[in-house]
């Protein structure tokens, strides 16, 4: 293996011959960073990394390979309302009800020409959390004519759009190994979106800050205000890909970092306070502190990888490295007058063969002269694409081998989980050490699952991000500002 | 009368002994609950009726359900026979047959209890209210008309008027006191005073030698067990408990690789199983407060193609030994792995390259391995006085290279393995059921190509309990069993599993330490031929469902 590949092999770079070759070996470059800062963060100097770069192992032998698969509907909206009247109903429009976009619990705000700041952005994001994400399109009579779903990165479209500047630290020469190709991004947003998008659509028409309440080590003060972004690069919360329609992954915790994040994270033995080693799949997030109990896709993931980390193997992501939908179960879908409609699934990105799906709708061919809302299943018509969903099931290839000689010592855990005060099955990660008992109120008031007005989402709870337990004592759903999309401002 | 102290392997009150730490289980309630539900008939010989309420004669109907009522086997009936029998092997006594009693159980279809009610549509379960017809799509039945699995096909179930309003099963392991029970019964129906009640459904079933099923299987090898009290007496449990209390496996397991399950998870009204920690959680709570005492039934009439399956392994075996890894395929050998078990019911996480058919003797070995882990060693208090004894550890087989990931008993049971839905053990019990199965047809014939008696008609009637259909059974059958990579990557279930999506059928990745192939099949050997969702009342509810203490719900 000489470089990573795109996500399911995709070939968007070819239709740029001239620049296919930089962007190829650029991605590459990008994912090969990722793989060494999980290597080097996930080890001490005492105990040694077990994740590592498949790219940079020279010991003879090819590793071994795993497939890890989770279900594609968000499982804390299906915990959340399981004692509801109608739960069915009430996680299905959650999945669909987007979700104001706050930054530490601030609100994007506007800078104008002369650095003054504006109004406050309305920006959204889906409460879809488990690396597919959904929307769908209606007529002007309200009918659902199709129903998109991705699995894509932000950050592949970063690069697609930025070029390698905001993945890499000023000084270092990799930032400048591509420039961004706004055309070829507008270029895929038409073709697969809708035709009436527009460059201007997709970028940032002015600066934009937020307020950074973390404390400055060197100050003690809070950061401040400061800038996620600069007028003319690309928004990836952008109308086309949240209210509009849907190009890629817009859940902070949908990121490939977030992957690495639970892999990395997962690569670590852990022991509880017992001295054992910890193993259930929901304790290891909670103990390690990656990624969000309430998920079905970060405890999969980490009891996968832990698995083999227990067994002394070392782990990596195989490639391409990616989230994919790994295939839709189509049994008891129908016309309405039993028709069969299995050739509305279409698969519009990624390898459907291959089981690594990161695009695919659905969509009644109109030779059957019926839309998607008039399609059957378990006799009731389709209303949300969470319906769909519920049949649809995700998928990453992890790697192990034997890399590390002897034993790894277990390392003690660095978080905990607090149940919900009012619904204990939900739980969240904070920093060990928290009492539970004395969390104030505001530690679970941050992300109650969001309603359409009108609709009661029960008690508010916190929901998301869990990236950095040392800096968090709450957990928000948050971009990853530290080494998320807001990165490219620097710190 | 003085009440022993000591735990006692042969006691019917210290069912376990005492240890540090554990919950207190509730006292179930042995008066209302149906025993086929707890503790399970285990009869040897069934019959199913299914009836459907005459058109105008509801009043006629209740009038003979209630007479029925005091008929209806308890979990204190059933559980006191299952003792007697127990203590009599236990003594080796010579009797020429085990004790038998012909016991009677009752559930309704939602169609049923909507004319016994006025609040069936209160039951909470979207699919029980739905009924299994609707859902055969979904379950992975075939979905065209021309085909046998079709629900416009099935015997019983397969639309309304063909869906009994009211289950009946009967059993008994004499045959002749089951005849008799079911004769009655039959004569009582079609005789006078008119009982308001037509069958629409008639079956009989009968376990077969070995208890195996028709593939060849020894069935109902593992089973998970409910918690669970008799009588206010701190250790009067259900659940035999034979782990040595030093080991913390006792406070999960009544024996090596029986996990115990907070009973909510089978009747209404108890502790269901949290999948978080050990302790109970929230009362299974199911809408009216009727169903408290009750469960829902799962009833699936399955036919086996035995000739289909044995063609499958052969070809698939010719395929096999032309590649070197797999160059010692046998059919055995594959059924095996299709399973999991061997035919007497050794696994092959303890047994890996051929049968130990002794091994079905030792209920504290054969059911104790695990998937992601490996089990240790475990002591077990098997005689009263007696020490200990030491019941050997097996090793994980992570990668499925011993017990391969698309096997049965690893699909249905994935035990400590991570699965899709999030978690690993604790939440894999929350979708097990309480499976009471039983086959019915004769035999296929042993020797090869010899005439079929029976003309293929034979297979097996799943019947399970639980409190949750959409969250149990469709978990197990719809995610695990019907999805290639359910509850992990690997394969459909290729032995029960189904795969009806148009022109999809079924595959799977046989992998070893020495290489792999894929095993696929546009047949099936298990097809849907009927079926229901139902609901089996307490005893005090069905009293009030037909009657006897005025209307239920009104």
């Amino acid at each position: 293996m000489d470089r990573f590949h795109p996500p399911g092999f995709l070939e968007d770079f070819a239709r740029r011959p001239d620049g296919a070759e930089d962007r190829a070996k650029a991605w590459s470059a990008i994912v090969s960073s990722w793989m060494d800062n999980a290597a080097v963060t996930y080890g001490t100097p005492e105990v040694p990394s077990l994740f590592f770069n498949p790219l940079k192992d020279e010991t003879p032998g090819e590793p071994a390979s795993a497939a890890v698969a989770w279900d594609a509907f968000p499982r804390f909206l299906t915990r959340w309302f399981q004692e509801d009247d109608e739960p069915d109903e009430k996680r299905w429009l959650a999945a669909e009800t987007l979700r104001p976009l706050r930054i530490n619990g601030r609100a994007l705000r506007r800078v104008d020409e002369q650095g003054f700041l504006g109004e406050e952005l309305q920006l959204f994001y889906r409460q879809q959390d488990e690396y597919c994400e959904w929307h769908a399109d209606r007529d002007d009579q309200g009918r659902i004519t199709r129903i998109c779903f991705s699995s894509e990165a932000p950050e592949y479209w970063e690069l697609l759009a930025e070029g390698t500047r905001p993945f890499f630290a000023q000084g270092d020469p990799r930032r400048d190994l591509v420039a961004g190709d706004p055309g070829l991004v507008l270029e895929l947003y038409q073709e697969h979106v809708n035709p009436g998008v527009t460059a201007d659509d997709l970028v940032w028409p002015f600066d934009v800050a937020f307020f950074d309440d973390d404390t400055n080590s060197q100050t003690g003060q809070p950061f401040g205000w400061r800038f996620y972004a600069r007028k003319g690069t690309y928004n990836p919360f952008n109308k086309w890909t949240t209210t509009d329609g849907i190009m890629h992954l817009t859940h902070p915790a949908n990121t490939l970092r977030g992957e690495f994040r639970v892999a990395g994270g997962a690569s670590v033995r852990r022991r509880d306070g017992a001295g054992q080693a910890v193993v259930d799949p929901e304790q290891l997030v909670c103990c390690s502190g990656f990624g969000d109990p309430n998920r079905s896709s970060d405890p999969t993931i980490g009891a996968a990888v832990n698995t083999f980390a227990r067994s002394g193997l070392s782990v990596s992501v195989a490639d391409p490295v990616g989230l994919y939908i790994s295939e839709l179960a189509l049994n008891g879908f129908s016309g309405p007058a039993g028709e069969d409609v299995t050739a509305a699934w279409r698969v519009d990105r990624g390898n459907q063969e291959a089981r690594m799906i990161l695009r695919a709708r659905f969509e009644v061919p109109a030779e059957l002269g019926f839309t998607v809302d008039q399609v059957l299943l378990d006799g009731d018509g389709i209303r949300f694409g969470g319906q769909i969903a519920d049949r649809m099931q995700m998928v990453l290839t992890g790697l192990a081998k034997r890399l590390v000689d002897g034993p790894v010592a277990l390392r003690a855990c660095i978080g905990q989980c607090c149940p919900h005060p009012d619904n204990p099955e939900i739980e969240h990660v904070f920093r060990s050490g928290v009492s539970c008992a004395d969390l104030p109120p505001s530690a679970w008031a941050e992300v109650p699952p969001v309603l359409p007005e009108g609709e009661v989402a029960l008690e508010a709870v916190a929901a998301g991000e869990t990236a950095d337990l040392e800096a968090v004592t709450t957990v928000t759903a948050e971009p990853d500002v530290k080494g998320g999309l807001g990165s490219r401002l620097g710190r | 009368m003085e009440t022993p102290q000591a735990f006692d392997p042969d006691s019917d009150v210290i069912t376990g002994p005492e240890i540090p730490g554990a919950p207190v289980e509730p006292v179930l309630d042995a008066d209302e609950i149906q025993g086929n539900i707890l503790p399970g008939f285990g009869s040897r010989h069934q019959v199913l009726l299914g009836l459907k309420v005459v058109e105008g004669r509801i009043a006629e109907a209740k009038s003979w359900l209630a007479r029925l009522v005091p008929s209806i086997a308890r979990l204190r009936d059933v559980n006191a026979v299952r003792n007697l029998r127990r203590s009599l092997l236990r003594r080796q006594a010579a009797l020429p047959a085990a004790p038998s009693a012909p016991w009677i159980n009752i559930a309704f279809s939602i169609g049923g209890l909507r004319l016994l009610t006025t609040d069936a549509d209160a039951i909470r379960d979207p699919s029980f209210r739905k009924g299994m017809a609707l859902l055969s799509g979904s379950l992975g039945d075939p979905t065209r008309p021309e085909q046998e699995g079709h629900p416009s096909r099935w015997v019983v179930g397969g639309a309304a008027e063909t869906t009994p309003d009211v289950l009946l099963i009967l059993g008994a392991s004499d045959a002749c006191q089951l005849r008799d029970l079911a004769e009655g019964l039959r004569m009582s129906l079609a005789g006078v005073p008119a009982s308001g009640l037509r069958t629409i459904y008639d079956q009989e079933a009968f376990v077969l030698d070995g208890e195996k099923e028709h593939f060849g299987f020894r069935d109902g090898v593992s089973q998970v067990a409910a918690r669970g009290r008799l009588s206010d007496l701190p250790l009067h449990f259900l659940t035999r408990r034979y782990i040595d209390p030093a080991d913390p496996r006792a406070l999960t397991h009544g024996k090596p690789g029986q996990p115990l399950v907070w009973p909510g998870q089978f009747v209404f009204g108890y502790p269901t199983q949290q999948d978080d920690e050990g302790g109970p959680g929230p009362i299974a709570d199911g809408g009216p407060d009727w169903m408290r005492n009750g469960s829902f039934l799962v009833f699936r009439r399955l036919r086996q193609d035995v000739a289909a399956f044995r063609a499958f392994l052969r070809e698939q075996v010719a395929e096999l030994v032309r590649q070197a890894p797999f160059a010692e395929m046998t059919e055995a050998r594959l059924a095996a792995l299709l399973v999991g078990r061997w035919p007497s019911g050794a696994p092959l996480m303890r047994s890996p390259e051929r049968d130990d058919p002794a091994m079905v003797d030792d209920s504290f070995a054969i059911n104790h391995f695990q998937f992601n882990d490996p089990a240790d060693p475990v002591a077990v208090l098997a005689e009263a006085g007696a020490s200990p004894r030491l019941v050997a550890g097996a090793p994980a087989d992570v990668l499925g290279h011993v017990c391969p990931r698309f096997s049965h008993i690893r699909k249905v049971n994935p035990r400590d393995l991570p699965t899709d839905q999030g978690g690993a053990f604790d939440q894999t019990l929350t979708f097990q059921v309480l499976r009471r199965g039983i086959t019915w047809g004769d035999p296929f014939p042993q020797d090869e190509g010899a005439a079929d008696p029976a003309d293929g008609q034979r297979g097996l009637l799943f019947l399970c309990y639980q409190t949750s259909i959409r969250g149990q059974f469709e978990v197990l059958n719809n995610k695990w069993m019907n999805r290639r990579n359910g509850p992990q990557d690997g394969g459909h279930d290729l032995l029960v599993g189904q795969n009806h999506a148009p022109a999809a059928g079924r595959e799977c990745l046989l992998r070893t330490s020495q290489g792999e192939a894929t095993l696929k099949t546009m047949a099936d050997w298990v097809i849907p031929t009927g079926g229901g969702y139902f609901f089996a009342p307490s005893i005090s509810a069905l009293r009030g469902l037909v009657g006897q203490e005025g209307p239920v719900g009104a």
